[in-house]
């Protein structure tokens, strides 16, 4: 059985609780959070195990920003862009990121070790500039402290 | 004789250290740590208390070495002699810093769940009579009545009812409703409980942003904690249960209606409204949604009285605004005052000035959807009212000052790079008019600027604010029109 | 009733009106992108924003409801310019070429006065185009992303084979998991194409040939809903069809088939001229010589053998004025009431079951029931695929919360969307009835007073019911005993419990006592005579209910009324100067008995493929085979013709006039909308069928003088007093008339039997289970269900000469997943399907829909000869044949060596 099968086969997906209608987005995030990402390919599997269509599960899909359609890499970076940031200078953060990883901002580095990507705040804005790494918040970046930081990362 | 140590456990203290410190020092002898919540003067973080003898001693920035000193108290300065928390009025962060956040008996020994008992003796239509004295507007960013959005939601007859709490906490430069989660989730839960009662709801739940994992866990564990309480689930007061649900990272998904359909698991997508929510919301049926720190100012509301919360702020904006100061100043950080001070006064008062080595330019006030003020507009009163005039929204509380480096032609593209990455594709004029007014803005950038196009942009601006689905759109426009109103210099 | 002030006019609203909705009505023009009477607000073009006073800010008129005093503005220097930097905003995104942009955009650019885009390079849409349907393109490039396409599959179809993908300025339609539309489970309705405000979506055939210039109205040719269209004409030939807003029957919807299935018009081998057999060959002939020859034969026949050795079997494909002028022709020209059609096979056990127990056999209610009832039970049927329509409509009412039982062995689509599915086995329809009977009795969830004041025999009825506890009805029908007695529970009491039926319980060995046990259900619960209840027969064919209606039957003359009346005697006499024949006719059947007798010896059918879809096959072929003279007229080169000494072309529906009926007694005009192909010889060329009757019955001394079948019609309405007050006036403009319409000036009937049934009461019929004629053994384990599939339609002579080729080109065996397993076949791979009959090879899939045990096939593609599998079992009052029901073995074929080749 497929990972995504799996899922799906576990008894609390879909979630129809009181209502009618199997929750898309909770069984998509479950699948992320097991698999990594959600195979485009395996919406088929995922629209008949819910009962709804293929085209409903494209589309929920593809909303949402943070549901990723392939694999991230081992740890991705998620330099801040919101506006407290901004006023703390994140974009020579950024720059200083792109530098040592040799990636833009959405892209994974050749050995898959690093993805960068940039968030809209991590409510961290009084410790600007902003880091997510994984789900560890990293607050008061400066380029210089980047290389200490990917350090860290195993 | 151990010591104890009050270790902030906040998103933004162990990001700069706090859980660094707390590892190090658990094992030594004669130490007992104790995670608290956050003061949220977020520019003392880490920032380490002690038991004094007239309250905590705390001391400020520690790292893992200044352990010794503070074992030997020295250099502490007592908590209440800290100005920015001292000219505070806290109620809704009243135990910010002070109480740890998955202690039920802390909670109660400092004031939780007297709201709770307040209602339950009163009748659902006295307490939406309560909220509607207590002139409480919903701190969301619309500012609307919670009283009547009470009432609609309660005279709603239906076999099903939701309350949901918004916490999708969008607004970039915010983080109260963050503090609220992870600092005391109690007091949302409590506020849930009060409105579940009020309007007869049976099922709630939590939309909470995909960024702030820790909030969703402290959340979970603090259901787990009422439920095993007796204080949620069928058998309870208020039979009355709240799921959390993560959000998959889209601004948008904080309006209303896109958040009901994402809760539904559906793309988040803006409806038109009527029908509200709280007519026709979540399935369909009657759904009170309201911001995290509006459920959160709910119980103390019904514990002190609606005259009390009446009785803080200016004449239309009542009771306190938890200002969320940031950028380049000094002092970032969580400060709640009644409303009506002026912006200069909570930059300076609160935020301490600007940082070493920065001139202020601009602070915008209200997230992406806020306007620009420069200098000139500094003595602009916090309050819904003056800021309406201004043409600027409160939004949730954000104030974000910029330095003299800033480039304002980049700042706003990139405002409105946000609003095209973020629109959810209902509307045409936020669909297409964002990235349209984005293009222009590069063309600026790109020194391809002509001189029709800030009359282009300020065209299409209208069109954006007077013919937008929601807010997002409508709101747009103003941080972009400001700034070339401010720095038309910059924009050539 | 809200009254409100739009641009200075005062405009009345209906409760839950949108402005735009009470501004529409008014005729005031507002301009609209999202907006469609069909779906649910949006506001998301934002071009109907209006001022409204008191309000701040604008408001749009499709999603902002209608107040009383509210005063309204919808035109004004701002809100036009705000629709112009909208308009401005989406041909920014459109392809730059003039041409490349949609032309409904560049309409309202100019309406709105938008000369210039002021946008410099700006970001456009995707540029590739989905041609992949057959009929219709889809080109992302004019997509504006008003989501009506997405809303209409959902709200309009239930398909939801659409989706909004993406967000922002990325947002864009997708089919399927973007796989576009042939690979999506898209079905082809075309309600997304006619949504569509900016043909991103648009019509193959109008892209081709040009948009339409005129419309006509008509009625659809395939199955008994009877939608209708507008048949839209350019240079002379049909480019379009759309479905009617305004009818009542589809409002507005339509399936695949109707909507696009009419391109076999052209197909290259239509008939288009008479064919006469000459040994093994054919001759093609003028319309003079085929007349005479038929007359001719038909005349020597009758003379040497007498009337009895005639007959005909009309096409319920035809018109109302077509299968009354052949039954005409066959009772004063042959002199015999041997006339049959095709509701033989179909529907003939509810006429009979419907006829002893209610008294009239026809639905009781209106297709608007479905969203009247509180409780609908679709008992073997499947109108998602056979009335796509209708089906459209319950999904629809299910989803809105309708309760739904389904009664069917098969998961069909609709017991997705009902609260029972109860899986019964094959055959045993009146052992599930009669076991819900019995809840209902003990339970005593009977209606009283209904049963007391309008039925008899209630107590024959209670006897039968009384032993068929929910414990042996399990044993005989495999469905749970709780489930049986939920349903009796949810039928009796809802307050209004619609039931429609199909060919799962008429096509059986007892079908007219399933009809009658649904009957007793209905009547000892009070469901009839009100509005969502009743027995509503889901009619096959376009014209299965009118060819039965105006007397193409053995057994009774129009209105179905008895031969022996007196009173119809006399009439009919003074009518057409002939005497009524008052022996019975025989029935299709029986005519394949009598030919194989030799007893029957000349027979003329008119659109019928008998030789294809007629059960046990090689019994009807012989006996075809055996007659002196067959004429066969038809459109195409049928199986049948090919036994034809004789072959006529016949002319398609939107060649010729006329009325067809529909499933809910709905009399609608067809209308000629072109010409009929001219033929190959002078005088030859494809004339209507009515024509044709007209000219034999002339050259046999039986002058026929019609000038229009409008004339025709005024016949039937004289000789039947359930359409008497029928005419083409009335037809012309409405909606059709609903029989009974006993007068001139009646509206028509919607309900039938709302205050007393055509005898007074209603019978109760006690009605016990038997098997099936055959039951599954150790030699045939298998049960063999047959049945249609959405795509193709009966013998499949039209549909197969359609590009709905290009989504379904055979016809396919399924088969349960553990069956399969055990065959070691996948799907796609062919197996050898043996019956008692005969065996034949057939490819398989492998599906859920059936249980274990059971198939299922669709007998569309005459290559299979599916039908020489089937008995000639069938019920006993009616003759329906026992299609349901056949038992057979399956081989895995020995790779054969063609498959080796490969
Ligand atoms: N696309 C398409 N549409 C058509 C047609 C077509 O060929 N193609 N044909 C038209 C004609 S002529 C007709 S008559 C109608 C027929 O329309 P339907 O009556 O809906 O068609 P069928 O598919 O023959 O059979 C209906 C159902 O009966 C079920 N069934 C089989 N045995 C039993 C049983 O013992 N009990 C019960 N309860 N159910 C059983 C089958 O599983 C099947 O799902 O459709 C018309 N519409
Ligand atoms: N195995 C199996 N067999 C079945 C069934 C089943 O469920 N299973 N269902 C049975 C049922 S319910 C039915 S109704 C029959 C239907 O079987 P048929 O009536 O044989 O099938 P159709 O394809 O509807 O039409 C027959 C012919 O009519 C022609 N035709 C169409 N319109 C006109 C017209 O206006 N004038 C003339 N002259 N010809 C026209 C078409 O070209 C076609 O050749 O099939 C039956 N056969
Ligand atoms: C684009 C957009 C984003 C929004 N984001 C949030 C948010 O993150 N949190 C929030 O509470 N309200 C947000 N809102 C406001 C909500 O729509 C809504 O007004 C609010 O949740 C109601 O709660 P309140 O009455 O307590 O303010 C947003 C509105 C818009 C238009
Ligand atoms: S303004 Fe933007 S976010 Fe709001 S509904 Fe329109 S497209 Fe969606
Ligand atoms: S609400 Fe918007 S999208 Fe709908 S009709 Fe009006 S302008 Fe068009
Ligand atoms: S043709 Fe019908 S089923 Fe297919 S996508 Fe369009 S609306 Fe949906
Ligand atoms: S294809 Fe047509 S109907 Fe569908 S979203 Fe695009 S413009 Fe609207
Ligand atoms: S539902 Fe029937 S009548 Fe309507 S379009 Fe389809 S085949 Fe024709
Ligand atoms: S703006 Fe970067 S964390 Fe809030
Ligand atoms: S028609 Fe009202 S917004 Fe499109
Ligand atoms: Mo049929």
């Amino acid at each position: 059985m497929s990972a995504v099968a799996q899922i799906l086969s576990r008894p609390d997906l879909p979630d129809r609780a009181d209502r009618d209608a199997p929750n898309i987005l909770k069984t998509l995030l479950a699948i992320q959070s097991e698999v990594g990402h959600v195979p485009p390919a395996s919406v088929p599997e995922i629209a008949a195990a819910l009962g709804v269509t293929d085209a409903e599960v494209a589309g929920v899909l593809s909303f949402y920003p943070d549901l990723r359609t392939s694999a991230p890499g081992r740890h991705v970076v998620r330099v801040c862009q919101g506006e407290s940031c901004v006023a703390n200078h994140c974009g020579r953060v950024l720059k200083e990121f792109e530098k040592k990883l040799g990636v833009s901002l959405g892209e994974t580095t050749r050995d898959g070790r690093f993805t960068l990507e940039k968030v809209y705040c991590a409510g961290n804005c009084a410790a600007a500039p902003t880091v997510m790494i994984g789900e560890d918040v990293h607050g008061r970046v400066t380029p210089e402290k980047v290389g200490t930081l990917l350090k860290d990362c195993r | 004789m151990t010591r104890r140590l009050y270790i902030p456990q906040d998103t933004t203290a162990r990001a700069v250290g706090a859980d660094r410190l707390a590892r190090a020092w658990e094992k030594e002898r004669g130490v007992e740590i104790v995670r608290t919540s956050s003061r949220g003067a977020f520019y003392l973080e880490p920032l380490v208390e002690t038991d004094g003898p007239q309250g905590r001693i705390g001391w400020p920035n520690v790292t893992a070495q200044g352990l010794p000193k503070i074992l030997r108290g020295e250099g502490g300065t007592p908590i209440s002699d800290i100005p920015f928390l001292a000219k505070q009025t806290r109620a809704i962060f009243a135990n910010a810093g002070v109480t740890r956040p998955l202690s039920l008996e802390d909670y109660k020994t400092h004031g939780g769940f007297a709201g709770l008992e307040a209602a339950l003796r009163l009748a659902p239509e006295k307490i939406v009579e309560e909220l509607s004295i207590s002139k409480l507007r919903g701190r969301g960013g619309a500012a609307f009545p919670v009283g009547r959005k009470w009432q609609t939601a309660l005279e709603t007859h239906a076999d099903q009812k939701y309350v949901v709490a918004n916490a999708d906490e969008g607004d970039a430069g915010t983080y109260c409703d963050r503090m609220v989660m992870e600092g005391e989730p109690f007091r949302l839960i409590e506020g849930m409980l009060i409105a579940a009662y009020a309007i007869g709801a049976t099922k709630g739940y939590i939309y909470c942003r995909y960024e702030y994992p820790a909030a969703a866990a402290m959340l979970e564990a603090a259901i787990g904690i009422l439920t095993a309480a007796g204080y949620m689930g069928p058998k309870a007061a208020v039979p009355f249960d709240v799921e959390v649900f993560v959000g998959a990272g889209s601004y948008v998904c904080g309006e209303e209606t896109a958040l009901l359909q994402s809760l539904e698991g559906k793309r988040g997508m803006v409806q038109p409204k009527p029908p509200y929510p709280a007519v026709s919301g979540l399935y369909g049926k009657p759904t009170l949604v309201s911001n995290v720190l509006t459920f959160a100012t709910v119980p103390a509301i019904l514990a002190r009285g609606a005259a009390w919360h009446a009785s803080l702020g200016t004449e239309h904006s009542k009771g306190t605004i938890a200002l969320q100061i940031g950028g380049r100043v000094k002092q970032p950080g969580l400060a709640e005052v009644p409303f009506g001070l002026s912006l200069e006064e909570a930059i300076e008062q609160f935020g301490g000035g600007m940082a070493t080595g920065a001139r202020f330019k601009a602070v915008q006030v209200g997230g992406p959807l806020g306007s620009l003020f420069t200098k000139a507009g500094l003595k602009t009163r916090i309050c819904y009212d003056e800021f309406a005039r201004a043409g600027a929204i409160l939004g949730h509380g954000g104030i974000v000052v910029f330095d003299q480096e800033t480039d304002m032609l980049a700042l706003a593209r990139h405002f409105m790079a946000f609003t095209a990455d973020e629109s959810c594709g209902a509307c045409t004029p936020c669909r297409v008019g964002s990235v349209r007014a984005r293009e222009v803005l590069d063309g600026f950038v790109q020194g391809r600027g002509r001189p029709g196009d800030l009359d282009l942009l300020a065209d299409l601006g209208e069109t954006m604010k007077q013919t937008s689905l929601c807010a997002l759109g409508q709101r747009a426009p103003y941080p972009v029109l400001t700034a070339i109103e401010h720095f038309r210099k910059e924009f050539r | 009733m809200a009254s409100l002030t739009i641009n200075g006019r005062t405009v009345q609203a209906d409760a839950g009106d949108t402005v735009l909705a009470a501004a529409r009505r008014a005729g005031i023009p507002i301009p609209t992108l999202c907006a469609s009477p069909h779906l649910k607000p949006y506001g998301g073009c934002r071009l109907c924003l209006c001022h409204v006073e008191g309000q701040n800010g604008l408001a749009a008129a499709c999603t902002t409801p209608a107040r009383d005093g509210m005063t309204v503005r919808s035109d004004s220097e701002v809100l036009n310019r705000h629709r112009r930097n909208l308009i401005e905003l989406y041909l920014s995104e459109q392809p730059d070429r003039e041409l490349a942009a949609s032309e409904p955009l560049l309409r309202l650019a100019r309406q709105f006065g938008l000369h210039e885009v002021r946008y410099r390079d700006p970001e456009k849409r995707g540029g590739y185009v989905d041609t992949s349907n057959p009929y219709f393109a889809f080109e992302p490039a004019k997509c504006i992303a008003c989501a009506r396409c997405v809303r209409a599959c959902d709200e309009v179809q239930g398909t939801v084979a659409l989706a909004l993908s993406g967000r922002g300025f990325g947002t864009r339609v997708v089919a399927g998991n973007d796989t576009g539309f042939a690979r999506s489970n898209c079905v082809s309705c075309g309600a997304c194409v006619k949504e569509c405000p900016t043909e991103a979506l648009y019509e193959k055939a109008v892209a081709r040939f040009g948009r339409p210039g005129s419309a006509t109205r008509t009625t659809c040719t395939y199955c008994g809903v009877g939608c209708q269209f507008e048949a839209g004409l350019q240079a002379g030939r049909i480019v379009q069809m759309l479905p009617v807003d305004a009818s009542p029957v589809n409002r507005g919807h339509a399936c695949m088939k109707g909507r696009f299935g009419w391109d076999y018009l052209d197909a290259p081998d239509r008939l288009t001229t008479p064919l006469l057999r000459r040994g093994t060959a054919w001759v093609e002939i003028s319309w003079d010589e085929a007349l005479d020859t038929m007359a001719d034969h038909f005349s020597r026949i009758k003379d040497a053998h007498g009337p009895e050795a005639l007959a005909a079997i009309s096409s319920s494909r035809g018109t109302n004025e077509e299968n009354y002028l052949i039954s005409k022709f066959v009772r004063c020209v042959f002199g015999t009431n041997n006339i049959d059609n095709c509701a033989r096979v179909c529907h003939s056990a509810t006429v009979t079951g419907m006829m002893e127990t209610v008294g009239a056999s026809a639905a009781t209610n209106s297709l608007d029931a479905i969203e009247q009832a509180k409780l609908i039970m679709v008992v073997g049927a499947n109108p998602t695929e056979a009335h796509p329509v209708a089906g459209a409509r319950i999904k629809r009412a299910a989803r809105r919360g309708t309760p739904l039982i389904v009664i069917d062995p098969r998961r069909i689509e609709l017991a997705d969307y009902a609260s029972l599915h109860l899986r019964l086995r094959p055959g045993t329809n009146v052992a599930l009835l009669n076991g819900m009977g019995h809840v209902i009795v003990t339970e005593k969830l009977m209606d009283r007073t209904f049963v007391e004041a309008r039925t008899e025999q209630y107590d024959d009825w209670v006897a039968t019911v009384l032993p068929c506890t929910p414990e042996k009805t399990e044993q005989i029908t495999g469905v749970p005993a709780g489930d049986i007695r939920k349903a009796a529970r949810l039928y009796a009491q809802s307050g209004a419990s619609m039931c429609l039926h199909g060919l799962g319980v008429t096509e059986h060995k007892f079908g007219s006592h399933g009809v009658i046990a649904l009957c007793n259900l209905a009547l000892a619960t009070g469901n009839v005579g009100r509005p969502g209840t009743g027995i509503n027969p889901l009619r096959g064919q376009n014209n299965v209910q009118g060819a039965c209606d105006v007397g193409s039957l053995p057994t009774a003359f129009s209105g179905y009324q008895r031969f022996d009346d007196p009173g119809l005697r006399e009439l009919h006499a003074s009518i057409t100067g002939r005497p009524l024949p008052q022996k019975r006719g025989l029935k299709i059947p029986d005519m394949w008995d009598a030919a194989l007798a030799g007893t029957l010896k000349g027979l003329w059918i008119i659109g019928y493929d008998v030789a294809q879809t007629d059960p046990n096959l090689k019994k009807v072929r012989a006996a075809l085979g055996k007659l002196q003279f067959l004429v066969v007229q038809d459109l195409f080169m049928s199986q049948t013709a090919k036994y034809a000494s004789l072959v006529l072309p016949g002319a398609a529906f939107v060649e010729k006039d006329g009325t067809y009926t529909n499933m809910e007694r709905r009399v609608q005009r067809v209308r000629k909308v072109v010409d009929p192909p001219a033929g190959i010889l002078p005088g030859s060329g494809v004339l209507p069928d009515w024509q044709v009757i007209c000219e034999v019955s002339t050259r046999m001394g039986y002058p026929m003088r019609y000038d229009h079948p409008s004339q025709i019609m005024d016949e039937i309405a004289r000789l039947t007093p359930s359409m008497r007050g029928i005419s083409y006036d009335r037809l012309e403009g409405g909606n059709g008339l609903q029989w009974p319409v006993p007068e001139a000036g009646h509206p028509g009937t919607a309900i039938m039997h709302q205050q007393a049934f055509p005898n007074g009461r209603a019978q109760f019929v006690g009605v016990d289970y038997l098997p099936p004629g055959e039951e599954s053994s150790g030699e045939y384990p298998f049960v063999l269900v047959t049945g249609r599939i959405l795509e193709h339609y009966c013998s499949g002579a039209q549909t197969r000469r359609t590009h709905i080729m290009e989504l379904v080109d055979h016809d396919a065996l399924e088969i349960h997943p553990d069956d399969a397993r055990k065959l070691a076949v996948r799907s796609g791979q062919s197996v050898r399907v043996i019956s008692a009959r005969s065996e034949i090879v057939m490819p398989v899939e492998v599906s859920e829909r059936v249980a274990p045990g059971q198939l299922f096939a669709s007998f569309h593609f005459p290559e299979n000869n599916l039908n020489t599998l089937l008995s000639s079992n069938a019920d006993e009052a009616s003759r329906c044949p026992e299609y349901k029901v056949s038992t057979v073995r399956l081989e895995k074929l020995k790779r054969t060596a063609v498959e080796k080749s490969r």
